[in-house]
């Protein structure tokens, strides 16, 4: 059994920012020739005139309303790979398109280093230095099968590929690709990246040629800035660390290795509160199988900006699973427990397709710069 | 110049009916006011989008020599919107409506419609025609309107 106070980046562990737009009915498509024709029957003198009519009529023009959701983020040191290209792949972002027609979007896809530097083949991102690259790729699961190697990975940027989404699109799956092989960096980096979409182009209905979006000053919704957080997978301290924000306030859960540990943004710690052989008071307990030992999970966001839709997940050691007092009656069980700073909790769950739960999963809608979160269970060893 | 006078003489029929009908469509965009109220503008049908406003004002003219009499003007709710609900104008007329394409006509607090064996009261969207009747004649060279606003859906 391990015992530490370390930085704690399990697997799972991730953070999105987001910015959501429920989809809605797309409407009357655009182009559509909506005539009004009114009728009037008279009298004069007592004998009825021939009715008259008149009529009216107008287009309906483009909406376009485009909308996304960050979804439970993947662990993005997975690399993938397509098109023969390794990348470290991060989102999804769920995409709809309640426009009244087709529309085709650019992927503009903005980064900024913090507490460091960060390199992308050859561009250095740096805290106040932010820019577009043009090795940031995306591809969209358009068949929704949860393959991307049948999909075409498209270049961001105003010339890169555009995203074509049909009126009521309802939800395409979006991912963020940067190139494994291109990226430098030192472990506890952070990376934020603001992703853009900007409506280019619609093809109206009944129309063979796509109409150029030169005026979007009337249409909300066409560009839309959705924010990632990334975090490591290995707990080892070894691999690349690269955790996205917000550009305008970042939130931050960095850790600074061998610093107080006050000062981290994530801190996980354990203690033995039992073991089925130390019953003498006072004796202190082991870590030896059938203890009892309770771990605690400290966030701190001691970034600038609120982290929306945090995700933690502890998947546990593989000598231990979770000893929630809802599943045993062993006196010596805790419930898992979060307290916040601010009074408000996360929701939280853990597996229970077994009796072995082994992760612990605690989301948080909103996490505020400057706040903090404590998060307290209880596992056994086996 | 007979054919001439001929043509003459017919233009003043040709051209002018005795009652005349236009019909206009309006962009209605909220304007907020300096003492914080909001007014609503009726604007020219520039970039009208799903969602939007529309009114739609309809002017008669008697440019007859006599009064005209039982004006009744029907208007179906056009094609891809929706009536909004009490938006129907019309001063010196009675204001009804139909939820049957027309067939039949009745006031707003009368409507029904009958949904698997049950009868509720119409909702606004539900209306297909609105109808005008005006209840005394226009005298002859005067004029007047009756508006109805719509949603596009």
């Amino acid at each position: 059994m391990k015992t530490f106070q370390k930085v704690v980046l399990p697997a799972a562990l991730s953070l999105a920012g987001l910015v959501s737009q429920q989809a809605m009915a797309a409407g009357t498509d655009a182009g559509k020739s909506i005539e009004n024709t009114a009728t009037m029957s008279y009298a004069v003198n007592g004998s009825t005139s021939n009715s008259v009519e008149a009529k009216t009529a107008f287009l309906v023009d483009v909406k376009i309303d485009f909308g996304w959701t960050a979804q439970t983020a993947l662990n993005t040191t997975t690399a993938e790979t397509l098109d023969a290209v390794s990348y470290y792949k991060s989102g999804p972002v769920q995409l709809s398109n309640s426009s009244n027609t087709k529309a085709f979007y650019s992927i503009g896809v903005t980064m900024i280093a913090k507490d460091g530097k960060f390199t992308v083949n050859s561009t250095e991102y740096t805290a106040t230095a932010s820019s577009n690259s043009t090795e940031i790729k995306y591809v969209v699961d358009t068949d929704g099968d949860g393959d991307l190697t049948d999909e075409t990975v498209k270049s961001t940027g105003s010339t890169g590929g555009l995203l074509d989404l049909t009126a009521d699109t309802t939800s395409q799956n979006l991912y963020v690709l940067i190139p494994s092989a291109s990226v430098t960096g030192a472990d506890n980096n952070i990376l934020g990246m603001s992703v853009t979409a900007v409506a280019e182009e619609v093809l109206i209905t009944g129309e063979t040629v796509n109409r150029s979006v030169s005026d979007d000053s009337g249409n909300a919704d066409a560009q839309q800035t959705i924010q990632f957080v990334y975090a490591d997978a290995g707990n080892d301290n070894s691999e690349l660390t690269y955790v996205g924000s917000t550009l305008s306030g970042i939130p931050d859960f960095s850790v600074i290795p061998d610093s107080d540990p006050n000062n981290d943004g994530f801190v996980k710690t354990s203690v033995v509160l039992s073991d089925p052989i130390s019953l003498v008071a006072g004796t202190r307990p082991k870590a030896i199988p059938g203890a009892i030992v309770r771990y605690t999970i400290t966030l701190k966001n001691k970034g600038t900006g609120n982290a929306l839709d945090v995700n933690i997940s502890d998947p546990l050691d593989t000598i231990t699973e979770i000893e929630f007092c809802d599943n045993t009656a062993d006196t010596n069980c805790e419930n898992i427990t979060v307290t916040t700073d601010d009074g408000s909790s996360g929701t939280f769950t853990y597996d229970t397709s077994s009796s072995t739960a082994t992760q612990v999963y605690v989301h948080y809608d909103t996490f505020p710069a400057g706040g903090s979160s404590t998060i307290t269970f209880t596992a056994k060893v086996k | 110049m007979r054919t001439l006078l001929f043509t003459l003489a017919l233009l003043p029929s040709l051209v002018f009916a005795e009652v005349s009908l236009t019909t206009e469509a309006f962009k209605i965009v909220p304007v907020p006011q300096a003492d914080g109220t909001v007014m609503e503008e009726w604007q020219a049908p520039e970039k009208v989008v799903p969602g939007d406003k529309v009114g739609y004002r309809i002017t008669y003219s008697n440019n007859g020599k006599d009064a005209a009499e039982s004006i009744v003007i029907n208007n179906p709710v056009p094609d891809a919107t929706s009536y909004i609900a009490n938006s129907a104008t019309g001063a010196g007329s009675v204001i009804t409506y139909s939820v049957n394409g027309g067939q039949s006509f009745a006031k707003a607090s009368e409507l029904t419609v009958t949904e698997q064996g049950k009868t509720r009261a119409a909702k606004a969207e539900e209306y297909s025609h609105i109808r005008w009747q005006l209840t005394n004649p226009v005298e002859a060279g005067a004029s007047g309107k009756v508006e109805f606003k719509v949603r596009v859906n």
